[in-house]
């Protein structure tokens, strides 16, 4: 175990190994979430730094593990995340995430995009890996709404899905799908064993923070343009008077567990991503806009992931 | 027996063929195909998944030939996914391999061979052998393009023949085509050849604006010989190379005489004076900020001297706004626009990876490949390198992708001057662009004039059967298709109507080589003359008179190529 988890921090902090799959982000809790930060978020401006609310959309995830939780004991979580967008459009994907060591350390992130043409072959039945996926998140959701207390692991429904899942995963885990090729890399033990331990639904509202030359203080005022690409830049932050440094998004969520029968877990969580480039110079950004979040809306900065919180809440519930 | 054995094992491979209209399968599978899979077609799924990992793991660093792997696309890597699950599934279900499938084991394998071959490239540049190999293909083998008129033990393994090849006559053998391939797809019958180039861009969903085409400066580029920079289009997601030199004419014929014989290639365009107008964005951080400095920039990385190619630079005002809108979101921008040059498409919807043309995988025998080598004869193209052809994974929309081989680079052609001491060359040179093609015709005999720098698997595999495959493509070409082909390359009238009746001899040798009936019966003029305002340009079919320099700066006659800066002065100002 402390082998594997020298092997991982290593791995990322060499950060060549994770070339691309690396990003600059900070999260942030919440003592007391007022209406205010929701304002904030919407449309908002913080010590020279303007703030603009662009979307917001839900997701259903479902964090897989191995019985023991070699993931969420190696500092790793994987989920399977089926996104719902403003337009209706739904994407489904399996990430492998690393938790964060330190504040404003980059996390590894892996993801297979695209879920769409995988089939199961169970019981010598063919499915189609999104389909049971969305009749998972479909019938959930029906549950949840219905009842916020509900168990998920009594919806048998669900269950028999899940048992089609499984059979995935035992199949899959040497086949080229980024997340288990890294799991492999990292030599964590038991993947042909992973199942899906909770979950949950979360309600994402996204935001760009950017200079306005316009309207900002003298400190940014000579900020020079940012190298990052115009194909990069999304159009609302182009053009010569703004300057995209980061993209936030505030996460509301909550999680049932699929494996006991413990009470839902909820969580807030306000995650700041760099966009500027060079990196170097945009965490200068990220430091000044996280100093303005601590002083006017009480923010704690918080390294552990969703999983991360979920599992540790849980454990408690599961050694009962 | 044994014919009747043949004949079952005959009819049993064509019923499993025809079930595939992306026809990848030779009549024998090369080596790294049918290891996958055993007698019963049921796949060997741990080698399957060692090959996908290898393609797509992106901890994968180093090429199994020991190179740094090239950077690989999300839509590379999702296409080849989509393509190992079908085998995933296959051994799930424990079902034997589809015609489908096992062309898939092709395509897997084509993508390994072809990013090995780039990640060796990239690593290794050209190096001294090839350089080698290239002066002693052009010099000592120049002259090896000699076809007997018979069938011999090696014809092409893809014709997906209907009864014994040795029931065929050598005629009957090049009439058959060999299936649509990531390679190569058959014209319809009535279907207008020259039409292919513009179909196929549409498919890539290339847009050449007719009007003055704005382009956003991303770059000057690092490879290759001739001086070019990178661009990006204004909806922002594809890119143009802008070049200029001595092949932004021959790229554009080129490519679209490929086109036209059913190959695809890269889209070059000409486009004349201040038809395209390059601006530098405000927020490019390094790199050239104008136009002088991205002259200055090419001449640093090629050696080149693009001066005399520059019509305007300056910052966009409202003037120039209200005669092209396209120009609105760059007010006050530093601009850049030229008196000729080429643009190059680099489609979003198209990831470039390394060459299709490897000397692998059975090329050698497919009919396509081994007819090509008269395609390049016939436009006198010479630089024949496995680097100037193309495997691209193409995105056809919703996720949905196709891998194509494609000919990328057809601009060292139609007249080439190749030099050893200085080492240097020219294309485009109309005087060198030789009238015959046709060496020989003894006993039914062929044998062809031309010289080409490298001379891969298939076109030493290539037999009378394929030459003369090909010689029927290019009798399918009419006077209208080589017009309006021609119409596209920018040159002035005198030298594109001299090329005409070049090509158009050249093919007439082609095909009386053969015995081919004319179906078009294109006219010519050896002895063509071309005079305007009073001056004579070209007189009995060679060309005496250079063309305004000031409207085509390197001109027609001088044999100074890329390696001598065309010679030209070097750049005022510049430091090396």
């Amino acid at each position: 175990m402390i082998l594997i988890k020298f092997i991982l921090t290593s791995l990322i902090i060499s950060s060549n190994l994770f070339a691309g799959e690396l990003e600059e982000q900070r999260k942030y809790i919440f003592e007391d979430q007022s209406s205010k930060f929701e304002e904030f978020i919407s449309e908002g401006y913080l010590d020279g730094l303007s703030v603009k609310g662009h979307s917001t959309y839900e997701y259903f995830d479902m964090y897989l593990d191995t019985p023991n939780l070699e993931l969420f004991n190696n500092g790793l979580s994987l989920r399977i995340r089926k996104r719902i967008f403003a337009t209706g459009e739904i994407e489904f994907g399996i990430q492998l995430k690393s938790e964060m060591i330190k504040n404003g350390q980059a996390r590894m992130e892996v993801e297979e995009d695209e879920l769409n043409f995988y089939k199961v072959y169970h019981n010598h039945t063919t499915y189609s890996l999104q389909n049971t996926l969305s009749e998972i998140f479909n019938e959930f959701e029906k549950i949840r709404v219905q009842d916020t207390e509900t168990k998920v692991t009594q919806n048998l429904y669900i269950m028999k899905r899940i048992e089609i899942l499984k059979s995935w995963l035992k199949f899959k885990t040497n086949a080229p799908i980024a997340p288990f090729q890294k799991l492999k890399r990292l030599k964590i033990q038991n993947i042909s064993m992973l199942r899906p331990t909770v979950i949950g639904k979360s309600i994402r509202k996204r935001s760009h923070i950017f200079i306005n030359l316009k309207n900002t203080t003298e400190d940014y005022e000579t900020t020079l343009p940012s190298s990052r690409s115009q194909i990069e830049t999304p159009v609302f932050v182009q053009g010569k008077n703004k300057i995209w440094t980061m993209e936030t998004s505030l996460d509301t969520a909550n999680f049932y567990d699929l494996v006991s029968h413990c009470p839902k877990v909820s969580i807030n969580e306000y995650e700041v991503e760099n966009k500027y480039l060079p990196n170097s110079n945009g965490i200068k950004f990220m430091e000044n806009f996280e100093q303005g979040l601590k002083e006017s809306f009480k923010a704690i900065v918080n390294l552990e992931s969703k999983y991360k919180q979920t599992i540790n809440i849980l454990k408690s519930c599961i050694s009962k | 027996m044994k014919n009747i054995i043949y004949l079952l094992l005959f009819c049993y491979s064509t019923a499993l063929l025809s079930a595939s209209d992306d026809f990848l399968i030779l009549s024998k599978s090369p080596n790294e195909v049918s290891t996958l899979y055993n007698d019963s077609k049921m796949i060997d799924l741990a080698k399957a998944r060692a090959l996908c990992n290898y393609l797509t793991d992106n901890d994968v660093s180093l090429s199994t030939n020991g190179y740094p792997y090239p950077k690989r696309k999300k839509a590379y890597k999702r296409h080849i996914k989509q393509l190992c699950e079908k085998l995933e599934f296959s051994a799930w279900s424990e079902t034997p391999l589809t015609q489908d499938e096992i062309n898939n084991l092709y395509k897997l394998n084509l993508f390994k061979k072809s990013m090995n071959s780039k990640a060796k490239s990239d690593a290794l540049g050209l190096t001294i052998k090839q350089k080698i190999m290239m002066v002693l293909n052009s010099t000592v083998r120049k002259n090896d393009f000699a076809f007997k008129n018979k069938i011999t033990k090696k014809e092409a393994m893809n014709l997906n023949l209907e009864k014994p090849i040795k029931t065929y006559s050598v005629n009957e053998l090049s009439l058959v085509d060999p299936k649509d391939s990531p390679y190569y797809s058959n014209l319809q019958s009535n279907e207008t050849p020259y039409k292919r180039f513009s179909k196929l861009a549409k498919k890539k969903k290339i847009k050449n604006n007719k009007e003055q085409m704005v382009l956003i400066f991303d770059g000057v580029s690092g490879s290759g010989s001739a001086p070019k920079v990178k661009t990006i289009d204004k909806n922002l997601d594809d890119g143009w190379s802008v070049k200029w030199g001595d092949e932004i004419h021959t790229d554009a014929v080129g490519s679209r005489i490929f086109a036209a014989l059913g190959f695809d290639v890269d889209h070059p365009y000409y486009k004349e004076k201040n038809e395209v107008i390059v601006v530098f964005p405000s927020s490019t951080s390094d790199g050239p900020k104008n136009g002088t400095d991205m002259v200055l920039e090419v001449y640093k990385n090629f050696n080149i001297n693009i001066e005399k190619f520059v019509s305007k630079t300056g910052l966009i005002n409202e003037e120039m706004i209200s005669k092209n809108k396209d120009l609105a979101p760059y007010l006050g921008n530093e601009y850049i626009t030229f008196v000729e040059c080429a643009i190059e498409a680099r489609p979003d919807r198209v990831k470039r990876l390394g060459p299709i043309m490897t000397n692998s995988l059975y090329n050698r025998n497919r009919r396509e490949l081994r007819g090509s080598l008269l395609a390049h004869l016939w436009i006198d193209n010479w630089d024949t390198r496995a680097e100037n052809t193309l495997t691209s994974n193409n995105h056809l929309g919703k996720r949905v992708y196709e891998m194509r081989g494609s000919f990328s680079d057809l601009g060292t052609s139609l007249g080439v001057s190749v030099g050893y001491l200085p080492s240097d060359f020219r294309v485009g040179l109309i005087n060198k662009f030789s009238w015959d093609i046709l060496k020989k015709r003894t006993r039914g005999d062929i044998g062809f004039k031309g010289k080409i720098n490298a001379f891969l698997k298939p076109y030493e595999s290539a037999t009378y059967a394929d030459m003369k495959w090909m010689a029927y493509k290019i009798a399918n070409l009419s006077a209208n298709d080589l017009e309006k082909i021609l119409d596209k390359s920018g040159w002035p009238k005198g030298i594109k109507n001299l090329y005409f009746h070049k090509l158009a001899n050249r093919r007439a040798q082609i095909l009386k080589g053969f015995n081919i009936k004319d179906p078009h019966n294109i006219e010519f003029d050896r002895n063509y003359t071309y005079s305007k305002k009073g001056e004579l340009f070209i007189n009995n079919g060679v060309l005496i008179k250079d063309y305004n320099k000031d409207k085509h700066p390197l001109g027609y006659l001088s044999t100074k190529g890329r390696l001598r800066n065309y010679g030209q002065g070097p750049l005022e100002g510049a430091t090396k």
